[in-house]
């Protein structure tokens, strides 16, 4: 029994906001780092090569040009990573906008894909069959596929698939999050869940039919 | 003759092999492995007077490998490589028995420096294990 005030929620929802915010930057942040070690690293063997060319011991071009390569590719993946994380951090500049929930959920994936990596899990979006707009609260949507995500990351082991599936309905926009295994001994308590979910007036369900399980959550469209 | 033999484990292989390349200029002998698997079977092949660490890596973490390879020799020098160098995880580390941590993108000349510091730690500790030995011999002979 949720035996929370209104104001007890909107805090729990607040700190837990906040979380969410931290562990997705955290995660973004351990991989730029691992971007600028890479071109930082690099740059210290060019200035290694310099010294050496200096004192006699010429550069090779196959060698500036590996260097060069490899500095583009960290450069791009680098870009990629701030593209993807500056859309994530603009989700949340209004709470009520017109959002495309099936670019949100891919950005999502793939700013959380790192976490699954770390546990040699696969993670596999498959998208609804064109856009689907929905009025509402992008960020809290994305909290709410986030903490599915990371639940299943909880029970999943090596080499398994979570898949996000889109089915887009007249009224409503079903997420489905499946790979959820329920035979771990974890429990499950989705109380938080339901209370973000029934704040941007969506539900979420566990389907516990066969294994592994799958939570269903249902974004209004707000049409 | 090679300055110190280390073994680099992290995943990102770029950043080993160029971290590599650099210290083997310097007159290191280096190997480089991308997981803590491959960190425990390298260590059964080879000594290493220092290993580089790094914390956060697929399926077994920095910390875990940390422990698995001090359960095999609890002399081995590691040097671990955070991405988030708090003072917090630094002492978790050393507490767990790494040698010392490093921030990334480590400076070469600070983690050379650590390097030899971690050789030189080995190398005492070789001479007293080989101190307690001969004691032990002594005693067991009542010279």
């Amino acid at each position: 029994m949720n035996q929370n005030t209104g104001s007890e929620e909107e805090k729990l929802l607040m700190e837990n906001s906040l979380t969410f915010f931290g562990a997705i930057t955290a995660s973004v942040s351990h991989e730029l780092n691992n971007v600028i070690s890479i071109i930082n690293q690099t740059a210290g063997l060019l200035d290694d090569l310099l010294i050496g060319s200096r004192e006699g011991r010429p550069i090779k071009t196959e060698r500036l040009e590996k260097m060069a390569g490899s500095v583009k590719n960290q450069t791009d993946r680098g870009i990629d990573i701030i593209r993807r994380l500056n859309k994530f951090a603009h989700s949340t500049d209004e709470p009520v906008r017109e959002y495309d929930p099936g670019d949100m959920i891919e950005n999502l994936v793939s700013l959380t894909r790192r976490l699954a990596d770390m546990k040699k899990v696969t993670l596999e979006m498959v998208p609804a069959d064109g856009p689907v707009p929905v009025v509402g609260n992008p960020f809290q949507a994305q909290q709410a596929v986030f903490m599915a995500i990371r639940l299943a990351l909880s029970t999943s082991l090596e080499n398994d698939t979570i898949r996000i599936e889109m089915l887009e309905q007249e009224d409503v926009l079903k997420l489905l999050i499946s790979g959820i295994r329920s035979d771990q001994g974890a429990e499950f308590d989705l109380s938080y869940l339901k209370l973000l979910t029934e704040s941007f007036g969506g539900t979420i369900t566990h389907r516990s039919e066969g294994e592994p399980t799958t939570l269903e959550i249902t974004v209004p469209r707000g049409k | 003759m090679a300055t110190a033999k280390v073994l680099i484990v992290d995943d990102e292989k770029e950043f080993s092999d160029v971290l590599a390349e650099r210290m083997e200029s310097r007159g290191f002998e280096v190997d480089t492995v991308e997981s803590g698997a491959e960190a425990l079977e390298q260590v059964s092949k080879r000594n290493y007077d220092a290993i580089i660490l790094d914390l956060a890596m697929p399926r077994m973490d920095g910390i875990e490998t940390l422990r698995r390879l001090l359960e095999e020799n609890a002399d081995l020098q590691i040097l671990l490589l955070t991405g988030h160098a708090t003072m917090e995880k630094g002492i978790e580390a050393v507490k767990k028995g790494a040698t010392d941590f490093l921030e990334k993108p480590a400076d070469i000349n600070v983690l050379i420096e650590k390097i030899m510091d971690a050789q030189s730690k080995k190398t005492l500790l070789f001479e007293k294990r080989m101190e307690d030995a001969v004691s032990d011999i002594m005693k067991k002979k009542s010279w």
